[in-house]
């Protein structure tokens, strides 16, 4: 990529982590004029939203400005097909499938997760909210998921979520399961039969990336002793 | 001193306004009460009181706030206990006396005040109640303006509640303390318009979200001064959005600030003890102090000014903590676990009063109460 591409890229970038659609807007129409191919687009505007990640990681961000990056990338995204043309089969790592569990409704932390996921580059079926262990199972069938990430904010759901995380081991075998939310926590996660928890957004892309590679995994930002981020291997469990 | 305030509480059975007696006068009887605990064991008030005043009672306080995970023992079902006082009675009343606790927190679910404001809520016989998220009652921010005061007094979800205050006042009377509990404007707006959308108004439009809390203050004081003339002890505002996990410092400073403040200030005029529940991660207890200057403090998180556990007794020591049993464990924990939790929390926090062992949010309502009587027992043999 030469120097304006270059330049181009950065625009995009910017634009997302500074959370203005205008911004993303003009830079998405400077990219068509340069020519530049819709998978580095969408590479840049996820860069974007990764800084704004790790701005939330770093507490120099807050959650609603997160979410308004996240607004501003979707919008982007939008706008690509006129732009750029229709998606066509573009390479990613992977198909995601999420959704809080039946019961709660707290959709929050389910959809900053999914648009992290987008942004890392995942194909992302959002199931919404109060989803059925059912429809868990349904949809890694139908769109062939090699990940689940199920949420729960509530307490009261919890049997539901042990319900879903035991259905899919047995019925979509292979398939990797991560919690997340309030109500779960690493011990409770394994406990339940789940390859991983991940506390909250900024340790997604970790946990994701080494759930895909076949890995017992633990993220976490433990607030209480000020630590970040923190991350540890637990056991190798190879895919069947 | 409001003695004619003090009498009628009297009269009535249940003890007086704590803020309604001078400080000096609770100190002298929180140092006998003290000296008593040493020999002797004292009422779940008297100890409630003693550790407020920052005495040593005979033991640590606990609250395992089981609220709605009694209704198995009382043999009634969520709705009943979202929607009757008197079925709701029942189930805090058979916790209390099935499984202990110096303090009945009355708390339903987030969605009471809310409900009166016009959304609507589902009453699902797996979980206590909730908005139907579907059908917001704020669907954009223009009908943030239409918001309006509304009246407790108009047969609704607040009206029951302050009848189950009463009822729950009259049937502790001197055994336990009662306290109510209020969700701040912010988290009634939520249960109308969703916390996401919330969450970016604030940022992009504050000043209509204030506004709209503004005419939610209004009834909110209005609640709370008939909670407290329904005989509650204190009341527990949930400003759940002062966090980290939620809005930035300032700006919940900016928009929810001056309203808890309202709603502290009336509180306290009625002589009842001002506490706060906090669940979120890395709360603002100093916004929160400067806003509501609260007597208790409920967390299950170090605040974000504090490093530990440790340094938040030495910051923020001048208040009561209620917390922080982590609610994950009470899911997972063995008895045993949860005993030791409990000890380890009691050493660290116990000393010279100032602390009230609780989980770190409501019991886990779906499971075995077994770790709840853990945690009463741990209070009893560890302080």
């Amino acid at each position: 990529m030469n120097h304006a591409g270059k330049q181009v890229v950065e625009n995009l970038a910017a634009a997302v982590h500074k959370r203005d659609a205008n911004l993303v807007a003009s830079a998405l129409e400077e990219a068509a004029d340069a020519g530049m191919n819709r998978m580095d687009v969408v590479d840049a505007l996820a860069g974007g939203l990764d800084r704004a990640r790790r701005d939330l990681g770093d507490r120099n961000a807050s959650v609603p400005e997160f979410l308004l990056a996240v607004d501003v990338m979707r919008a982007g995204l939008r706008s690509l097909d006129g732009l750029f043309g229709p998606a066509g089969n573009t390479p990613g790592h992977g198909t995601v499938v999420i959704g809080v569990a039946r019961g709660d409704v707290h959709d929050l932390g389910k959809n900053i997760v999914a648009s992290v996921m987008e942004a890392c580059g995942y194909r992302v079926v959002d199931l919404g909210r109060d989803v059925p262990p059912d429809d868990f199972v349904r949809a890694v069938r139908e769109h062939g998921a090699f990940c689940v990430a199920i949420s729960s904010m509530m307490s009261t759901p919890l049997a539901a979520v042990r319900e879903t995380v035991g259905r899919l081991a047995r019925e979509t075998p292979g398939v990797r399961v991560i919690l997340g939310g309030a109500a779960l926590d690493e011990r409770l996660s394994r406990d339940m039969g789940a390859d991983g928890w991940c506390e909250n957004v900024v340790g997604v892309p970790e946990a994701m990336t080494r759930l895909g590679k076949g890995m017992r995994e633990r993220v976490f930002v433990d607030y209480d002793n000020r630590v970040r981020v923190v991350e540890r291997e637990v056991e190798e469990k190879p895919k069947s | 001193m409001d003695v004619i305030a003090i009498l009628q509480e009297l009269a009535k059975g249940r003890p007086p306004p704590v803020g309604e007696v001078p400080g000096p006068l609770l100190d002298v009887l929180a140092s006998l009460e003290a000296r008593r605990g040493r020999v002797s064991t004292l009422s779940s008030i008297e100890r409630v009181l003693t550790t407020v005043r920052h005495k040593q009672p005979d033991r640590v306080p606990v609250t395992p706030i089981l609220n709605a995970g009694a209704r198995h023992i009382a043999g009634v079902s969520f709705p009943e206990y979202s929607t009757s006082p008197e079925k709701a009675a029942d189930v805090f009343c058979a916790g209390l006396d099935f499984v202990g606790g110096d303090i009945a927190v009355i708390l339903l679910d987030l969605s009471v005040e809310a409900a009166d404001f016009g959304q609507e809520i589902v009453y699902p016989e797996d979980s206590t109640a909730r908005p139907n998220y579907l059908n917001p009652k704020i669907r954009s921010v223009d009908d943030y303006a239409k918001v309006r005061p509304v009246s407790v007094f108009d047969g609704g979800r607040m009206h029951r509640f302050v009848r189950l205050c009463g009822i729950m006042a009259d049937r502790c009377g001197w055994r336990k303390l009662v306290s109510g509990f209020v969700f701040a404007p912010l988290g009634v707006l939520s249960m109308m318009r969703g916390a996401e959308n919330l969450f970016k108004d604030c940022l992009t439009h504050p000043r209509e979200v204030m506004r709209a809390c503004e005419a939610v203050t209004e009834t909110l004081v209005e609640f709370v001064e008939l909670q407290c003339d329904a005989g509650v002890g204190g009341i527990a505002i949930d400003t759940l959005y002062a966090s980290r996990s939620a809005l930035p410092k300032d700006v919940w400073e900016r928009i929810e600030g001056p309203f808890a403040r309202e709603i502290a200030r009336a509180i306290r005029k009625k002589g009842r003890m001002v506490g706060i529940h906090n669940c979120g991660h890395a709360p603002y207890f100093d916004a929160q102090c400067r806003s509501m200057d609260p007597l208790l403090m409920s967390y299950a998180h170090v605040p974000d000014d504090c490093a530990d556990f440790r340094e938040m007794k030495r910051r923020y020591g001048h208040m009561t903590f209620i917390g922080h049993v982590p609610t994950p464990l009470l899911v997972s924990g063995t008895p045993h676990e949860v005993m030791e939790e409990c000890r380890r929390q009691i050493e660290m926090l116990g000393r010279d009063g100032g602390y009230i062992l609780a989980p770190g949010c409501e019991y886990p309502p779906n499971i075995s109460i077994v770790n709840a009587i853990a945690m009463v027992r741990a209070a009893e043999e560890y302080s």
